[in-house]
């Protein structure tokens, strides 16, 4: 699948892998083909864009990579395990433990307030009160927002709304998390702001995947998937002909 | 997810309100209802007790062939037949009477007797009516009636006395659960049909409403202000012995193919079967609220779910399992249901205070209340578990799709 080497943070096992992963969606008499068969193995301290044009599937991917979606073919495993087999319910509570989301339009809850916000996805999992309390502040603090913890969604600028949703998407302590155009609605340069926060975090450990269509900001990834329809292909970020 | 749900309904202020709003009426009007039923229920009750042991004669009228009208205010007895039936053997005089009714005010509500009922009672018989019932003041008994340039008496019900206090020559004041109202006083004048009476006595108002809205007179008296000294509306007859009352039902109904003879048994039937009627309608009346309550919240969250389906989306996609969801739906429903309840029960207490007025005395009931709220929310989070199902089958894609 690869078309050029790309360094492998790690020779960790695989958080996340799909395996001839496909999707096929049929609407009436027309099948159209998402996602054609593919490996892919995201390893612990990962961070992968996944770039393409509108409509050339990198959607579906993280759909699937997510667990909100099932595949027609093929498999994903999440720390080898298959997930084929579980339950809407069962599916739910991995993406609890192991999966972090950030969403293009922020899907922040408007009538709570930023640090409220966390702590839903800490509530969720049975964190007590006061822990999740602490532990919400102590991550909007990290992502820069430890002075408007009380300030509701529409008090906040698009790019502080986007570090609300990273300091949720971090609260579980997840494996991998997963970013789907996460600076697809905001202005270039506080777009920037996010990737880099992106990257301190991912510097500190944390697995990414990031979905963009914004070539600039992908090749800042360790790792970047070209797609088209349906089709994906490895190459390598800092080679500039690769990305013609 | 309380905090969610609470500020769900927090920000939302107006829906939050007008569907809080909407269930306290319904609350309000299935108390008060049911309020009314008990409260008609014992007094029937109490009305058919006080006539335990007792015939009751009355014509075989056009209501009387489809049921016992009660009280017979359009029974129509002939003195003349109604001598010879008192005459007959096995009557025990003392505790048999002849008696006039007319109603002298409208019922203040269904199956109520008049709220002023004029009842003319054989002088010295009035213990066959009033059965032991005591007074709050005065005497409850005609006393000395052809005294020289004295008045006739009457004896008054509480709310008789209430409905004459504006024409009376005196009142005085008395606590009630709608604060102090103005009595009748004993020893004053009032006018009943333009005739003047003396007040000798008030009735004390635990009875029944058949006695809290009587006009006791003599009998002379009230077929005077009928018109109609020739007849009387019917008679209470006592047996001189208990074991007598079947056949001495039966003789007088032998005797007088025109007379309806009503034992207690019958009483007691007939008023169940007039419960039976006026508690479908309540019924209906019931079902009715609780039925609209819970549509109001079935609506409401439905379009809560509509609304905010990106959220619950994103709530799935991050992970939250389909009974968070569930009980985010239901808490806010239990929210508007324990709020509605809040509004509803304060509202029925002031409506029935100002329904039933001193007759309200004694009718709030706890477990009316509380039965209410406990039967309105019930229904309501049952009615809640369609938009909370609807809420758990969002799907979580719904979250990673841009408009």
């Amino acid at each position: 699948m690869s078309e050029s080497p790309v360094p492998v943070p790690s020779e960790s096992p695989s958080l996340l892998s799909v395996r001839n992963l496909e999707r096929v969606y049929r609407l009436g008499q027309q099948t159209i083909r998402a996602l054609r068969p593919f490996d892919l193995d995201i390893h612990e301290g990962d961070f992968i864009a996944i770039a393409g044009p509108s409509g050339s599937g990198k959607s579906t991917l993280l759909q699937l990579l997510g667990l909100v979606d099932t595949p027609t073919g093929g498999e994903v495993r999440v720390r080898d395990q298959p997930v084929q087999r579980l339950g809407r319910e069962q599916r739910a509570a991995l993406r609890l433990r192991s999966l972090g989301f950030v969403f293009q339009a922020f899907n922040l809850l408007q009538m709570l307030t930023a640090r409220q916000n966390v702590e839903i996805a800490l509530a969720l999992a049975g964190c007590p009160r006061r822990k999740r309390r602490k532990r919400a502040e102590s991550l909007l603090d990290a992502v820069g927002l430890g002075k408007r913890l009380e300030h509701r969604p529409l008090e906040l600028s698009g790019g502080e709304r986007q570090r609300v949703a990273i300091a949720r998407a971090l609260a579980n302590t997840p494996d991998v998390i997963l970013a789907d155009e996460p600076t697809g609605n905001l202005d270039s340069q506080t777009g920037m702001e996010i990737v880099r926060l992106l990257e301190d975090l991912n510097r500190a450990g944390q697995t990414i995947v990031m979905v963009t269509h914004n070539l600039e900001i992908a090749r800042r990834a360790r790792r970047l998937f070209l797609m088209r329809d349906g089709e994906i292909r490895e190459v390598d970020p800092n080679d500039p002909q690769a990305l013609k | 997810m309380l905090t969610l749900a609470l500020q769900q309904l927090l920000t939302k202020k107006l829906r939050s309100a007008l569907t809080v709003l909407g269930f306290g009426v319904c609350v309000n009007l299935y108390i008060v209802v049911t309020t009314v039923m008990r409260f008609i229920t014992d007094d029937l009750d109490l009305q058919v007790q006080r006539f335990t042991g007792v015939l009751f004669v009355q014509s075989r009228g056009l209501t009387g062939m489809s049921g016992i009208e009660w009280p017979p205010i359009s029974s129509a007895i002939s003195m003349s037949e109604a001598r010879q039936v008192m005459a007959r053997r096995g009557i025990d005089e003392e505790r048999s009477t002849m008696v006039s009714f007319a109603a002298l005010a409208p019922p203040p509500y269904p199956t109520a007797p008049p709220e002023a009922l004029l009842v003319g009672i054989e002088a010295g018989k009035e213990h066959v009516f009033l059965a032991g019932a005591a007074p709050i003041a005065g005497r409850v008994e005609f006393g000395e009636i052809d005294a020289p340039g004295s008045l006739p008496p009457v004896i008054l019900g509480v709310l008789a006395a209430r409905h004459f206090a504006a024409s009376a020559s005196e009142t005085i004041e008395v606590p009630s659960p709608v604060g102090p109202i103005a009595l009748t006083a004993v020893g004053s004048r009032v006018a009943i049909r333009g005739a003047a009476f003396e007040v000798r006595g008030i009735i004390e108002p635990e009875t029944n409403q058949l006695l809290r809205s009587a006009v006791l007179v003599p009998l002379a008296e009230a077929q005077a202000l009928q018109n109609s000294p020739d007849s009387i509306s019917a008679m209470l007859l006592s047996p001189r012995r208990a074991s007598e009352i079947e056949p001495l039902q039966m003789s007088i109904e032998e005797a007088h193919a025109d007379l309806m003879v009503i034992s207690d048994r019958q009483l007691a039937e007939n008023a169940r079967q007039l419960l039976d009627r006026v508690n479908q309608l309540f019924n209906v009346v019931r079902w009715t609220s609780v039925s609209v309550a819970a549509l109001l919240i079935a609506i409401v969250m439905f379009v809560s779910v509509l609304e905010r389906t990106r959220e619950l989306g994103t709530l799935r996609a991050i992970g939250a399992p389909r009974r968070s969801l569930l009980s985010l739906i239901l808490s806010e429903s239990a929210g508007f249901a324990m709020a509605g309840s809040m509004v509803g029960v304060p509202m029925s207490r002031v409506v029935i205070r100002q329904a039933l007025g001193p007759d309200a005395a004694g009718l709030r009931s706890g477990q009316i209340e509380y039965g209410a709220a406990g039967i309105l929310s019930l229904c309501s989070m049952l009615a809640a578990l369609m938009p909370a199902w609807r809420a758990v089958q969002v799907d979580p894609i719904i979250a990673l799709r841009y408009e």
